[in-house]
């Protein structure tokens, strides 16, 4: 069972851990005393203190062999032993943790070994150490998800259990799920991850194999359990309702549930509504598309984290062309790393720009008079007026925003964007494109039109 | 104490349990088999720490007890017996074992002092004894003899496949992988045997009859047969390295070799070797030239017939890791795919395509 008063500090941890390690040193001198040799050489060799908790210590053992015998012969001295050196010491409990030795392989060989690597991932939770809270950039677009994923890592299974979270792909669901997974493990909670499709599987096989019962207690004895991306559970009721089940048991237990989806659950189709009114019981918070500063904010954050080093102008130059999709401008920051790396050198603006044009997405070709006529019906004003040289206020926003689209979207060059508005000149295009950048940097509302004329244009 | 045995099935039973204890010098209940005698059945366990066995036989009871008696001397006086019935008595602190004309008499230990055999307490399920030991025996001399990574010491058994179970083992200079046919069975969850457990499990199943029922939990496995034969062996924590990413995608080229011509060649190659075990191996379009230089003593060089494909390479090789994996093959022709210089080196069947087995050339 969880109890709040456990949150604490890393300091107050490691003292008490020092003060494990001797209590354990001092009681297997009294112990030494007690038995032969043997026995002490064969049972308590390797042995150790895991935790002590509300007077029960958890004493690791080497294998069940130890495990067993301990409990059978010598719980009795043990734990006299551990009353006279810590007075509130009430029970012992054992399990068995085999100590990896870190003694490093000294063989001396000409051999080359095999490049085995260890699996990134850990396979006892699923869980990818790579997704941390200390990695997860913070915006104002994903501020309320975090701090309801901090509070679930702080108190699990007390203050909003179920949590779900959902968003399109891309936006940083899986990151966020892990982070609190992998904050729970730190603090020593059972944890696993899943992804639903994988459970799943899991539980088609287990009916098939008639171990249906295994299948239960294997998740049923987790402290956290994290489900990604649950709209694939749709229309697989027999694994709804194995869900429902575990559901149920966890919660009554207090203990916490993680969801994703890529949308709300009540829009979720395909999924039971007694699944879906439990999704709504704890706390479900959207994860939107990330703002252009938070792009920025991201970009930089991954390119440190690659240490590659970014101009100003080519972050922002990403964050404007590469919407949406964080994921794509990891892709995006990736062959900028993979290029600059070949050349030796930072890349500049123009190279990356090349890069970006290859790798994103190929837009349609417009004729700019389908731009001029989308943009101008979006402002409700006449196509026409954006070529006659007037300066009126209302014209000029649209016809500045038409000039830093065909820009950059189309890649048109500055002379001939001059030209086709009207016969302008090359640096009054370019001014105009520099304002609307500018601006946008200011004005989120500026930004959000954009992004909707992007779309009329698609 | 007091029971009576048909002799052979005795010593049948002793072997099969007296090969688990060992002579551990610190704990001398270790080096014993322990008899529980209860009602018209007899238990006889023995552990070493790391295995666990219970066998049970039928026996003609006079009066039940427990007694802890050295191993190897029970069984070597059962089996110096040649009489159909023998009895086995306590009197005080000693066990009496009478035969016909013949009364031997060993001291025992307190049998309080025998540890516990840990239980798996599961439903569990079938697996076909004969194939999972092929896949044991078939990957078990590539594991690593060091105690430093215990995942590499291990056998790696998991399911790649249905109705079927792989078996990998690698000791980070060569790997071998078998895959077996196990109709029916699922694994949930990938295991890692000591590779010493796993050849004590394949002994056992070897001298036990039918297909055992098989359980594991978080830190054992357990194998338990129809004839009364109860096994269990801790399990190695840990993971196994992702192998499959080392696997070459490209070769640059394949030689076709018969077995028994590489085995006679290495044969041969093996007297020159140096403290290394070098052999050099030359790939050309229609050969395959092992050559081994001692310094000291000498050179030999030997060639093979092969059937080539691909660039002619140069490549150094431990012949120790070249040659071992030959007794585990059954194919009469393998292939060697060379990924270049540098790279893994892999073997396969031309027919028998159920291993795969990967071995790293020498740096210089």
């Amino acid at each position: 069972m969880y109890s709040p008063t456990h949150t604490n500090n890393a300091g107050v941890i490691k003292t008490e851990q020092v003060d494990v390690k001797k209590m354990w040193d001092d009681a297997l001198v009294a112990i030494e005393l007690s038995i032969t040799p043997a026995n002490f050489k064969t049972w308590f060799k390797d042995t150790h203190i895991v935790s002590l908790e509300g007077g029960t210590v958890t004493l690791g053992t080497p294998s069940v062999f130890v495990k067993d015998w301990l409990a059978d012969k010598y719980q009795l001295m043990i734990l006299k032993v551990l009353r006279e050196l810590t007075p509130h010491v009430r029970s012992i409990e054992y399990a068995v943790v085999q100590k990896n030795s870190k003694r490093q392989d000294k063989q001396q060989t000409v051999n080359a070994s095999l490049p085995l690597e260890e699996y990134y991932i850990n396979k006892n939770d699923n869980l990818n150490p790579k997704y941390t809270f200390e990695t997860f950039v913070i915006g104002p677009f994903n501020a309320l998800a975090h701090t309801a994923a901090k509070t679930v890592a702080e108190k699990p299974g007390v203050t909003y259990n179920p949590l779900f979270i959902y968003g399109k792909t891309g936006h940083g669901k899986t990151h966020l799920i892990q982070a609190v997974g992998n904050r729970l493990k730190k603090n020593g909670k059972k944890v696993f991850y899943v992804t639903s499709e994988r459970f799943a599987v899991d539980y088609f096989n287990s009916l098939q194999s008639g171990t249906a019962n295994n299948f239960k207690d294997k998740y049923r004895q987790y402290d956290i359990l994290i489900m990604d991306d649950i709209q694939f559970l749709a229309n697989k009721e027999k694994t709804q309702e194995e869900l429902f089940h575990l559901f149920n048991a966890m919660h009554d237990n207090n203990k916490q549930i993680v969801f994703s989806s890529d949308i709300h659950p009540s829009l979720l189709s395909g999924l039971e509504e007694r699944l879906q009114s439990r999704f709504a019981q704890g706390m479900i918070v959207d994860i939107p598309a990330p703002d252009l500063e938070s792009r920025e904010a991201i970009l930089r954050a991954k390119s440190a984290q690659n240490s590659i080093v970014l101009e100003d102008d080519v972050v922002t130059h990403l964050a404007t062309t590469i919407e949406g999709n964080i994921r794509e401008l990891e892709g995006a920051l990736n062959s900028i790393m993979c290029q600059s790396q070949l050349l030796g050198r930072t890349l500049n603006i123009d190279e990356v720009k090349q890069i970006i044009k290859n790798n994103t997405r190929p837009r349609k070709t417009l004729a700019v008079s389908d731009v001029v006529d989308k943009v101008a019906r979006y402002f409700d004003i006449e196509p026409a007026t954006i070529y006659e040289k007037t300066r009126k206020k209302e014209v000029v926003k649209p016809r500045q925003l038409i000039m830093y689209i065909l820009r950059e979207d189309f890649q048109v060059s500055y002379p001939s964007i001059g030209q086709k508005m009207g016969g302008r000149d090359h640096t009054t295009v370019i001014h105009s494109c520099e304002k609307v950048k500018n601006d946008m940097k200011n004005s989120p509302e500026l930004e959000e039109e954009i992004a909707q004329i992007r779309l009329l244009l698609k | 104490m007091k029971v009576t045995f048909h002799t052979n099935t005795l010593k049948e039973k002793l072997e099969l349990v007296s090969k688990v204890s060992t002579k551990h010098v610190t704990l001398p209940v270790l080096q014993c088999v322990l008899l529980e005698v209860t009602k018209n059945k007899v238990v006889l366990k023995a552990t070493n720490l790391e295995i666990g066995i219970e066998v049970e036989l039928e026996a003609n009871t006079e009066e039940e007890g427990v007694v802890a008696v050295s191993a190897s001397l029970l069984t070597q006086t059962v089996f110096l017996c040649n009489q159909a019935e023998v009895t086995l008595k306590t009197e005080g602190e000693v066990l009496v074992v009478e035969s016909k004309n013949s009364t031997t008499e060993i001291n025992t230990i307190p049998a309080g002092d025998f540890p516990l055999i840990p239980k798996v307490s599961n439903e569990g399920q079938r697996i076909q004894k004969e194939t999972f030991v092929q896949g044991i025996k078939a990957v078990a001399f590539s594991a690593s003899q060091s105690s430093i990574k215990p995942e590499l010491g291990s056998v790696f058994i998991f399911q790649k496949k249905e109705h079927s179970l792989t078996f990998v083992a690698t000791d980070s200079f060569r790997l071998m992988e078998k895959t077996v046919v196990q109709k029916g069975v699922v694994f949930e969850d990938s295991v890692l045997i000591p590779h010493k457990n796993a050849l004590e499990l394949v002994r056992v199943m070897d001298s036990s009859s039918g297909d055992p029922l098989y359980k594991t939990n978080e830190n054992q496995l357990a194998l338990l047969f129809d004839d009364g034969v109860y096994i269990t062996s801790r399990l190695t924590n840990g993971s196994f390295p992702d192998y499959a990413q080392i696997i070459p995608k490209e070769y640059v080229s394949h030689s076709t070799v018969l077995k028994e011509d590489l085995a006679q060649t290495y044969k041969k190659t093996n007297i020159f070797l140096n403290k290394f075990f070098q052999v050099g191996v030359i790939v050309s379009k229609d050969d395959l030239t092992v050559s081994a230089n001692s310094g000291e003593l000498g050179t030999a060089t030997e060639s093979v017939s092969a059937n080539t494909e691909g660039e002619d390479l140069t490549l150094s090789f431990n012949q120790r890791y070249l040659s071992e994996p030959l007794s585990h093959i059954n194919d009469e022709s393998i292939v060697l795919h060379f990924a270049g210089v540098g790279r893994p080196m892999v073997i396969e069947g031309v027919n028998d395509k159920t291993f795969r087995y990967l071995v790293m050339p020498m740096n210089k």
